[in-house]
């Protein structure tokens, strides 16, 4: 089981970002690369722009916003995404859970 | 260069039709991180799998090509580990499902070492295991690493095309992957 952990922004690190209704615009300057994301990966962005959240309160959050079909794997889907991003230099995650 | 506010603050007409579009996300599938990625060229050279295989470590300009890993050294004085493994509670080990999946059952070693203790024990070990940690926590940390976690999984498995078809060869590709 993957246990709850810290995920913001990653420091030192230049990330620009703009958002446009649901969607976002990344900009990460090691990198060069500039990213259009939108749906669950937007709100993500969005809720780790305000402050560093955890995997839990992101799991809420999609609920919250998103109806999903009853088999979907959203708990996979999100590691998946947090993966993803974080290989491309987009977000941190942290073991410990924020105080 | 510090991050931008929002552009768009302002609700228009179109909003609602925007939140019921939103709300809906159809079935499993396959996640797609990004819409879409716009690379500009990078003036920083980085090495991409076929010139680390052919020995050239000469630094060049190119069109944002790989980039190089962490050293051992390094993964070594870390206090947490890049998603998704952990160095404590529970600590990953190199035989987890989503690192290499060692398995006695088949006469393989299990190698059921925490991932830590692996780094930190690089100098007496008989077999370079920390080479393989050091791999795979960059391959999931590194932005354009030149291997991705499927790969450094699969090259540790079996031989793959065009790559290494021995232990030394492959410790020794996996090694020109940092600085």
């Amino acid at each position: 089981m993957i246990k709850d952990c810290a995920i913001g922004f990653p420091k030192g690190e230049v990330v620009c970002f703009c958002f446009w209704g649901d969607e976002c615009v990344i900009y990460h300057q090691l990198s060069g690369e500039t990213h259009l994301i939108d749906g669950i990966g937007a709100l993500i962005f969005k809720l780790i722009s305000e402050k560093t959240a955890t995997r839990t309160q992101l799991l809420q959050n999609i609920d919250s916003v998103f109806e999903l079909d009853i088999d979907f794997d959203r708990e996979g889907y999100l590691n998946n995404l947090i993966l993803q991003y974080q290989k491309l230099g987009l977000l941190a995650v942290m073991e410990n859970s924020p105080a | 260069m510090s991050n931008q506010e929002p552009q768009n603050q302002e609700k228009t007409a179109e909003e609602p039709a925007l939140e019921k579009r939103r709300r809906f996300i159809k079935g499993a599938g396959v996640a797609a991180p990004v819409v879409l990625t716009l690379s500009s060229p990078s003036v920083f050279g980085a090495l991409c799998t076929s010139e680390i295989m052919s020995g050239n470590d000469s630094q060049h300009t190119g069109g944002g090509s790989c980039a190089k890993g962490y050293p051992p050294s390094y993964w070594k004085t870390q206090t947490s580990f890049p998603f998704p493994y952990n160095i404590a509670s529970p600590a990953s080990r190199f035989d987890d499902s989503n690192a290499f999946n060692t398995n006695s059952a088949n006469g393989q070693a299990k190698i059921h070492d925490k991932m830590k203790d692996i780094l930190d024990n690089s100098t007496s070990a008989a077999f370079p295991y920390y080479i393989w940690v050091t791999a795979l926590l960059n391959s999931v940390s590194v932005a354009n690493y030149p291997f991705d976690r499927g790969d450094i999984i699969n090259l540790w498995k079996t031989n793959q095309p065009g790559l290494p078809n021995n232990d030394a060869g492959k410790n020794a590709l996996l090694i020109s992957t940092w600085s």
